[in-house]
């Protein structure tokens, strides 16, 4: 009885989570390999990688965050109800915590924060260029 | 208890391992989680996986308490 309940306990708290986290990196490296390879393909191996999607202004910004935050909060969600009723082992107050606790961290910490690191990175770049120094080349470069 | 602890200290540490190796040896073609993060990053679906990963791990850490990973 308790040896069956330590194995249950040990599928759901640890096997689960190294498998899933597992799935989740291999994905991420065979997505790159390719990307990689389609890259070679057009001739430019080494050219990086750029994140575009928000207008350079700080409405757009938190536009992307949000919806970002948004998504995310919604396939958290996601897992926690399938972990919920496809493993079992836990009560109600689990999806109420994990509900709760994921607005707090990711509405009231992520974006928040995100927002205020780039309010650092743009003062800094603004002194950097006052003082003649050229700005660090920016994942999106500006729009007219 | 103990050999959990030294189960997920070891996963980190392959971790650390393998982005600090990555970093050394760009031009040996070895990924990097930070490569491989900021081109998963270039989709809306990607950063909504990232993200809730990240929540995932937050809400374990910090809010119901790291002990959660190690109950069994």
């Amino acid at each position: 009885m308790g040896t069956a309940a330590a194995d249950s306990g040990l599928l759901r708290h640890d096997v689960i989570p190294v498998v899933s986290g597992y799935l989740v990196v291999m994905s991420m490296f065979v997505a790159h390999r390719r990307h990689r390879r389609r890259r070679a393909a057009r001739g430019r191996p080494d050219e990086p990688i750029t994140i575009r999607g928000w207008r350079p202004t700080w409405a757009g910004l938190t536009r992307y965050l949000l919806a970002t935050a948004l998504g995310g909060y919604v396939a958290f969600i996601a897992v926690i109800l399938l972990y919920y009723f496809a493993l079992g082992g836990e009560t109600f107050t689990f999806i109420r915590d994990a509900l709760t606790g994921g607005v707090w961290l990711g509405f009231g910490i992520a974006v928040p924060g995100l927002l205020f690191l780039a309010w650092v990175g743009e003062r800094t770049s603004q002194r950097r260029t006052r003082r003649g120094q050229s700005p660090p080349i920016p994942d999106e470069p500006p729009r007219s | 208890m103990e050999i959990g602890y030294l189960i997920w200290a070891l996963l980190f540490g392959a971790l650390f391992a393998w982005e600090g190796i990555g970093l050394a040896h760009q031009h040996d073609r070895w990924p990097t989680f930070s490569d491989a993060i900021r081109l998963v990053m270039r989709h809306a679906p990607g950063r909504w996986v990232l993200f809730a990963l990240w929540l995932w791990l937050g809400w374990h850490f910090f809010v119901r308490g790291w002990r959660f990973f190690l109950r069994a």
